[in-house]
């Protein structure tokens, strides 16, 4: 009898522990994962001096400053783990950073456990409320005009150019808040937080915190920010 | 005679080196670590294959090879050196049946490989393998592939490639012992088709955007000039797999698959006999194919951590070849076979694993051999450890011991071979 409960003990066991899965066995778990994954850019420590970084013209996060570029959160918040999973899940376009959706979102959920460990302001503060993205009007001659206008009017051709392409007459003197040079979006080429018009429309409103990329949240309406939306995509045509 | 075929048949398969695949380039190019793309080196993970699915594109960053060819050295060097001892029982001699034995520093290979990215919609591979004392080399892979026609299902490569197998020769933890079923005919047999080589031919694969489904289908056709068909020597095989990344700590991860294969090859040609000599097949007049298949299934489950795998990998086929492709042929032969391998990768540069082959006769096609001739199973141990791990490449201590028996392949038929190999060494990578 014993002989024969003894393997559904274990496989009982098993299970229990599996369920029973912490944050500290998840931090465990995510420096294996970034070992693997993330260290030979973002470093061991986290502070993106690993050894292949300087070979992308981006440099690699510092996870240790707790500074997101692409983020749902207001600006000066911290990002959801929505946010952080979507970075990680996605990949960050232009830049070295690939999309890791193959490596699984139990993988996923622990190298984002180890990712907030490195920045003390996820053990201090919450992360800001994930901004409302109001429905997308009709993408229209007019409202691609009107997001003209607005892009003239919020000065976005002093960094960005007229035409979008990055190359502002302020673009060559942008710096990023660590004091490198900043890499000014080209519009038209990839973007990235994303390039789909929701992602565009979160960009502008929540901002790149750590770049000179502002919120444009307190500034602009919605259809306001829909009509830049819309300008931005004719530019991508 | 047949019987010191049969056992050079079985020497040359332990013999025979399944060069593993792995590029440094790539990780050169990327920035990541071998870890990212490999379980252990050389096998792949899921996010190495999802890689190689998209033709060496990682889909965010700009993949494109040549944008960034200054920026990283493009080709990878491969050699293994080490001490190899062989041993082989039941061999003819003048002095009677005995053990041959080969020990000693084994002439090392190199290899030199390039794979890369010409546009979002190309990539190119090539391999040349093999040099070594003789200072000749051969083309081990040469294709081009047509990456997402439309949809990610949809991509086809052509030249020398290797076929999309259970689990792949070139990506084993044991160089020199190759999966036996792979390599298995019935006894006697003149089938040339070798699943485990890579073949000339015509792959059409799919998979999904991330983890989970994928298929490929590949039409070959035989390197050696003996069929008078236009298309020399068919062979159409298929494999779709299933992958599932579950949100458990205990199995995450499951993969099942189902592989098949249909081939043809010829059983009469016109002779030609040389002044003095005897009648020998003449190329491209071989006629009257016969078919051979093979059906089976795969399943690998990975238990623990998925960054620290102990890997369970099982593959099991049935196979069959029609009667006249087999010498004194009068029925159908059936055989089946496969292997079971756990391993397990507690630390990035450590893996470590053993592995059970085996194939059986289901029925001779010729009906007065003994049931087991030609029967094989054995067992392989191997252990690797990187001292050296970077994304310029590595520098692996190899060990891999291995035993396997072919039945009635001896000089006194009851007695079967026994093959044993030891190897001890370093596998480099650059």
């Amino acid at each position: 009898m014993t002989m024969i409960n003894t393997p559904l003990f274990l496989v009982v066991a098993l299970l229990s522990t599996s369920a029973m899965a912490d944050d500290s066995k998840s931090l465990r778990y995510g420096r294996d994962v970034s070992q693997r994954y993330c260290a030979s850019c973002h470093g061991h420590a986290g502070d993106g001096f690993g050894t292949s970084a300087r070979r992308f013209d981006n440099t690699a996060t510092d996870f240790g400053r707790g500074i997101y570029k692409c983020r749902t959160t207001p600006t000066g918040t911290l990002p959801t783990d929505d946010d952080l999973r979507r970075s990680v899940r996605d990949g960050l376009f232009d830049s070295g950073m690939p999309a890791f959706v193959a490596i699984g979102m139990l993988q996923i959920d622990d190298v984002i456990t180890l990712i907030k460990s490195f920045s003390a302001r996820f053990a201090h503060e919450r992360p800001g409320m994930a901004l409302s993205v109001p429905m997308q009007p009709a993408s229209t001659a007019e409202s691609i005009a009107h997001g003209a206008q607005v892009y003239e009017t919020m000065k976005c051709a002093n960094c960005h150019g007229p035409r979008g392409r990055g190359r502002g007459p302020a673009a060559a003197t942008l710096r990023n808040e660590d004091g490198s040079e900043a890499h000014v979006t080209d519009l038209a080429g990839s973007l990235k937080c994303g390039d789909s018009p929701t992602r565009i429309y979160t960009t502008i409103m929540t901002g790149m915190d750590g770049t000179p990329m502002s919120s444009y949240a307190e500034t602009l309406e919605a259809k306001d920010a829909w009509a830049l939306v819309h300008f931005v995509q004719s530019l991508r045509r | 005679m047949r019987t010191i075929s049969k056992s050079l048949l079985a020497a040359a398969l332990l013999l025979f080196c399944a060069r593993a695949d792995a590029l440094p380039e790539f990780a050169r190019k990327t920035g990541m670590a071998c870890a990212a793309c490999h379980d252990a080196w050389p096998r792949l993970n899921d996010f190495g294959e999802l890689y190689r699915d998209r033709g060496y594109r990682t889909g965010a960053a700009d993949d494109n090879s040549w944008s960034h060819v200054l920026d990283y050295f493009p080709i990878s060097l491969r050699a293994t050196v080490g001490y190899r001892f062989d041993s082989t029982t039941h061999q003819p001699t003048d002095q009677g049946d005995t053990t041959i034995n080969h020990g000693g520093f084994a002439f090392p290979q190199a290899d030199i490989y390039f794979g890369g990215v010409l546009s979002k919609h190309v990539s190119i591979y090539v391999d040349v393998a093999g040099f070594g004392k003789s200072g000749t080399a051969s083309v081990e892979s040469a294709w081009v592939r047509l990456n997402d026609l439309g949809t990610n299902w949809l991509n086809i490569k052509v030249g020398i490639l290797e076929l999309d197998l259970p689990v792949s020769m070139h990506r084993s933890f044991t160089i020199f012992s190759p999966f036996l079923v792979y390599g298995f005919h019935p006894s006697g047999s003149n089938n040339g088709f070798q699943m485990g080589e890579n073949q000339l031919g015509l792959e059409v694969s799919g998979h999904a955007k991330r983890t989970g489904l994928r298929y490929a289908l590949t039409l070959t056709s035989s390197g050696d000039t003996t069929s008078a068909w236009a298309f020399n020597a068919p062979a159409l095989y298929g494999h779709v797999t299933y992958t599932a990344l579950l949100r458990s700590r205990v199995v995450p991860r499951i993969r099942v698959g189902a592989m098949g294969n249909v081939g043809w090859w010829p059983t009469t040609f016109k002779t030609l006999t040389p002044f003095g000599g005897m009648p020998q097949n003449v190329d491209g007049t071989g006629s009257d194919h016969k078919l051979h298949a093979r059906t089976g299934l795969d399943v690998q489950m990975v238990f623990g951590e998925l960054a620290r795998p102990i890997t369970l990998t099982a593959a099991w086929m049935y196979g069959q070849e029609e009667g006249a492709l087999v010498a004194n042929g009068t029925q159908t032969a059936h055989f089946h076979g496969g292997f079971v391998q756990l391993d397990y990768t507690p630390i990035l540069p450590l893996t470590f694993g053993a592995r059970y082959d085996g194939v059986y006769n289901l029925q001779q096609a010729d009906p007065t051999q003994p049931d087991n001739t030609n029967q094989q199973d054995g067992v392989s141990v191997f252990c690797r450890y990187a001292v050296w791990l970077s994304s310029w490449g590595s520098l692996v201590v190899h060990t891999e011991v291995s035993s396997t028996e072919t039945k009635n392949a001896a000089v006194i038929p009851t007695n079967p071979v026994r093959n044993t190999l030891v190897f001890a060494g370093f596998d480099f990578l650059l």
